[in-house]
């Protein structure tokens, strides 16, 4: 058993008013993985954009099973987007919830990430999984979460972990 | 260095039980993660519904939404708005003897003045070729209070071994 503690708090916020995004940066590479929790209302429904060390290139990948409740449960793909994608457009008024987990996030190969949406709106919305590629070798330093266009409600809180295998 | 993942309470049964309650949850986390692994018998099936109830709260306050994978049917859904949080999670009688399901639930700002969302992920595998299976859901308990007690129960009843761990997560 490792003698420290393995699941640690990096960073977190809790907005008091309207923000466009959160960005956590110099997120030191002293873990193994990092664990992004989030739960946020927006003022207007969009897919929110998570993207790494400020890279707004195509270097995203993503596969996304999903059900909207409109149709049966679906898979999408998504191969040269420029943020990782989740079916994730939060709602305006009930809070919704959502995961992002990076492996080997210091490491020299390209990086994956499983993600996961939990947005039930009293009976409506989606619950989406997805796991997404970030085609880069660097480190990830920053994580930037972006409303898109739009603002990230108050009471909004993301919390990032670090987690540690030794 | 802070210790921020940390075991509230836990049951392992010992026999055959309807329900496992944790009450009196402290306020001083920020996130609570349940751990099932569960078999239930009493209902005839291949797999049962592992529900929740939040502070006793027998109103139809909770809904979910789930997708479930199947070998024999790919993956179905369901969505319903009902007095308890539901889906299915648990093996059930028919399957193999002595296998239990996997099943995560991350209640994420239990205390915040909001409803709540959470999510659950399970796996249900019982060594055969019948009924298993993977669910995700997406979950909501239209109420604001802090969640200080949680119901975990089923369509039937727990069989002895079928273990239930909370851990409360603190984000400083």
């Amino acid at each position: 058993m490792a003698a420290g503690a393995t699941y640690e708090p990096i960073y977190s916020t809790t907005l008091s008013t309207n923000a466009a995004s959160i960005t956590f940066s110099s997120i030191a590479a002293s873990w193994t993985d990092l664990k992004l929790i989030f739960v946020t209302t927006i003022t207007s429904s969009a897919h929110t954009k998570v993207q790494l060390n400020n890279d707004t290139a195509g270097n995203y990948s993503a596969i996304i099973i999903k059900n909207t409740g409109t149709s049966n449960s679906t898979s999408t793909s998504d191969s040269n987007g420029n943020y990782i994608f989740v079916s994730n457009m939060p709602s305006v008024s009930v809070p919704c919830f959502y995961t992002y987990d990076f492996f080997n996030y210091a490491g020299n190969t390209y990086k994956t990430c499983l993600s996961s949406s939990s947005t039930d709106i009293n009976g409506s919305g989606v619950v989406g999984r997805s796991v997404s590629s970030w085609r880069s070798t660097d480190a990830i330093t920053s994580i930037k979460i972006d409303s898109n266009g739009n603002n990230f409600k108050p009471g909004t809180i993301a919390t990032l972990y670090g987690i540690k295998a030794a | 260095m802070a210790v921020t993942y940390t075991l509230i309470s836990s049951s392992v049964l010992s026999s055959t039980t309807a329900s496992v309650t944790f009450s009196s949850i402290p306020a001083t986390y920020t996130d609570l993660m349940l751990k099932v692994s569960g078999r239930s018998v009493g209902n005839g099936e291949w797999f049962g519904s592992l529900r929740l109830r939040f502070n006793s709260d027998t109103a139809t306050n909770y809904s979910v939404r789930s997708m479930t994978a199947t070998p024999s049917v790919g993956y179905g859904e369901e969505t319903s708005i009902s007095f308890f949080y539901g889906a299915y999670a648990i093996n059930g009688e028919n399957g193999t003897a002595n296998t239990f399901s996997n099943a995560e639930i991350y209640i994420p700002s239990y205390t915040a003045n909001q409803e709540k969302p959470f999510s659950m992920s399970a796996a249900v595998e019982n060594s055969a070729t019948s009924q298993p299976f993977r669910t995700e859901s997406a979950s909501l308990w239209r109420n604001t209070a802090a969640i200080s007690t949680i119901l975990v129960y089923s369509d039937a009843n727990f069989v002895s071994g079928s273990s239930f761990y909370l851990y409360g997560i603190k984000n400083s």
